[in-house]
């Protein structure tokens, strides 16, 4: 093989990969731009493909990357009715033109000469920046459809949507690509049947992984999930309150107060079981896929830009009574789940710990209590081994008494959130609360809601929720 | 240190300071208009970890010495650059989508 062929083609391609990665800070919003130097890239990858001599092995990169090149050129090629607007301030995307010349010069370099194990190091990383740069094009369109909505340019935005969702489908197929997997074809869902979908998933998998045989890693997932679900509630019946679809005291009062606390306790009892969980114990797979589809179809809904969309904003983007409706639900299924996480906390679930963080919290413990006091018999517990080895070992009752209070204000809290979104009920919106209040939904412990015990209910809470 | 061990020494790195980022952005006081973000990107962060994890060799051990740094954005940008110097192979399958998503939460960060 010749070497200064391998330096000349690896070289140029790992400098293409990185400028794709760097697109990523420097949105363009441009559509026009981006997709047209998108296309270039692809082409150039295509090109600098067919000219190794060495065909693909194992994984097809060749054939994905043609495959993406005439999906691109698809694309680039519709008679667009002018769904774009060049804004003269927006850079054109500098990095993803930048890689593409870094291909074309790589495809100079006699790649003909690399070895079939270069020739595949090559091909795969040229992927991967097709893949990346396809990422920087769909999120640079969600951008250009958010600032046409925000501008009042529905006809415009509609005809960038219908570009995202293309491109969506080619990012899609990348990614497939290289994760070494068929494509799945599936059609774009709307922003708010994407979002219903994403929850009742959620609500489904959550439950069922509570039910079974719970880790602290488990719950750590689930409540960081719930505290931007709640947050995402929160915020839907927010825009609807301020289309005038609630009543404003019903909402400021009580509900809007009561689920931001709900929300903070999901993260403060987070908060406590990440002291203990290593990456020993990961949630399972498919909690997370679910969690990352969920935090994707309430991002596109209530963030704009790296801050919480305007109640104008999200009613532009979906139906707000819809949309309440649906986070209504959400509130009944998160108070289960609260309840089912207060469960794990208190009950005989086995919660691990690395034994030095164990070993270091009880002897902060130990060191605070009064002389002659009784010590909790698991202080002693510990081998030498399990400190050595680096073991994960149970964590003791004593250790947990704030992830146990923590769970209990949670439970306390997401009832009287319930609590409020059945009384804040308008016609026209399901109601989440009376349902469940009434019959109960918690099928997976063999337990409703309303035969969990709730001490204090009331009387302990925070100062922020109204009594 | 091979490749292959070199480069699940880089991921393990970039797992702690995704987890340690994800900790932080949770944590971390912020006004109530801006809850709504930092859940967002805690929540982004442990995704991340996840992520990172499941690209790990089976039993391979993540712990290690905590990074210092608090500040959730400036983890993120540690993580993303060591990210860089593992090398992209037809071997680690998931990480093209690791890259993707770190780069989105090192841009969200920063806004």
């Amino acid at each position: 093989m010749n070497s200064a062929a391998l330096g000349g083609v690896e070289d140029p391609v790992l400098r293409a990969e990185l400028a794709s990665r760097q697109s990523l800070l420097e949105l363009t919003t441009n559509a026009d731009d981006v997709l047209h130097s998108f296309s270039a890239l692809v082409d150039a990858a295509t090109d600098l493909s067919a000219r190794m001599a060495h065909p693909s092995q194992g994984i097809d990169h060749s054939m994905a990357i043609a495959r993406l090149a005439e999906m691109t050129r698809a694309v680039v090629d519709l008679p667009w009715p002018a769904p774009t607007q060049k804004h003269p301030h927006v850079p054109a995307p500098r990095q993803l033109d930048q890689a593409a010349n870094l291909l074309r010069q790589a495809a100079c370099a006699q790649p003909e000469q690399l070895s079939a194990g270069a020739a595949q190091r090559v091909r795969a990383r040229m992927l991967h920046t097709v893949y990346v740069a396809s990422h920087f094009v769909e999120v640079s369109l969600r951008e250009e459809v958010r600032t046409q909505i925000s501008r009042g340019e529905r006809q415009r935005a509609a005809g960038v949507q219908a570009l995202r969702d293309r491109v969506s489908t080619i990012e899609h197929v990348a990614s497939a690509a290289v994760n070494g997997r068929p494509h799945q074809w599936s059609t774009p869902e709307p922003a708010m049947s994407r979002l219903s979908a994403a929850f009742a998933e959620w609500d489904i998998k959550a439950h069922r992984v509570l039910a079974g045989s719970p880790t602290g890693a488990t719950l750590e997932a689930i409540a960081l999930t719930q505290a931007l679900a709640t947050r995402t509630s929160d915020t839907l019946i927010g825009a609807a309150m301020e289309a005038g679809h609630l009543s404003r005291d019903a909402y400021q009062d009580r509900l809007g107060p009561a689920l931001r606390e709900t929300a903070h306790q999901w993260s403060a009892l987070r908060g406590h079981l990440s002291e203990f969980t290593t990456a020993r114990t990961l949630p399972p797979v498919e909690l997370v896929k679910s969690s990352q589809s969920l935090r994707a179809a309430m991002r596109d809904v209530v963030l704009d830009r790296g801050a919480t969309a305007s109640a104008a904003t999200i009613a532009a983007r979906v139906d707000v009574v819809q949309a309440a409706g649906l986070a209504r639900q959400s509130i009944g299924a998160g108070t289960d789940l609260a309840l089912m996480a207060r469960d794990v906390a208190t009950g005989s679930h086995q919660i691990n710990g690395p034994a030095a963080v164990v070993n270091r919290k009880l002897k902060e413990f130990n060191a605070q209590l009064q002389p002659g006091t009784r010590r909790d018999p698991l202080t002693y517990g510990l081998s030498v081994r399990d400190l050595t080895l680096g073991r994960d070992v149970m964590v003791p009752s004593v250790l947990r008494t704030p992830m146990v209070q923590s769970a209990d204000l949670l439970a306390q809290h997401s009832m009287v959130a319930l609590s409020a979104a059945a009384g804040a009920r308008t016609p026209g919106l399901p109601s989440a609360g009376g349902a469940i209040l009434a019959k109960g939904v918690s099928q997976s412990l063999g337990r409703s809601a309303t035969e969990r015990t709730l001490p204090a209910m009331g009387r302990e809470l925070g100062p922020s929720v109204p009594r | 240190m091979n490749d292959e061990q070199e480069g699940a020494h880089l991921l393990a790195g970039v797992a702690r300071l995704l987890r340690r980022a994800s900790r932080l952005a949770g944590q971390r006081p912020v006004a109530e208009a801006e809850a709504l973000v930092a859940e967002d990107l805690a929540l982004g962060a442990y995704l991340a970890f996840c992520g990172v994890c499941q690209l790990l060799p089976e039993g391979y051990d993540v712990e290690g010495t905590e990074p210092g740094e608090s500040d959730p954005a400036l983890l993120l940008r540690a993580a993303e650059l060591l990210l860089r110097q593992v090398p992209v192979d037809d071997q680690l399958v998931g990480l093209s989508k690791v890259v993707a998503d770190v780069r989105d939460l090192v841009r969200e960060a920063a806004a």
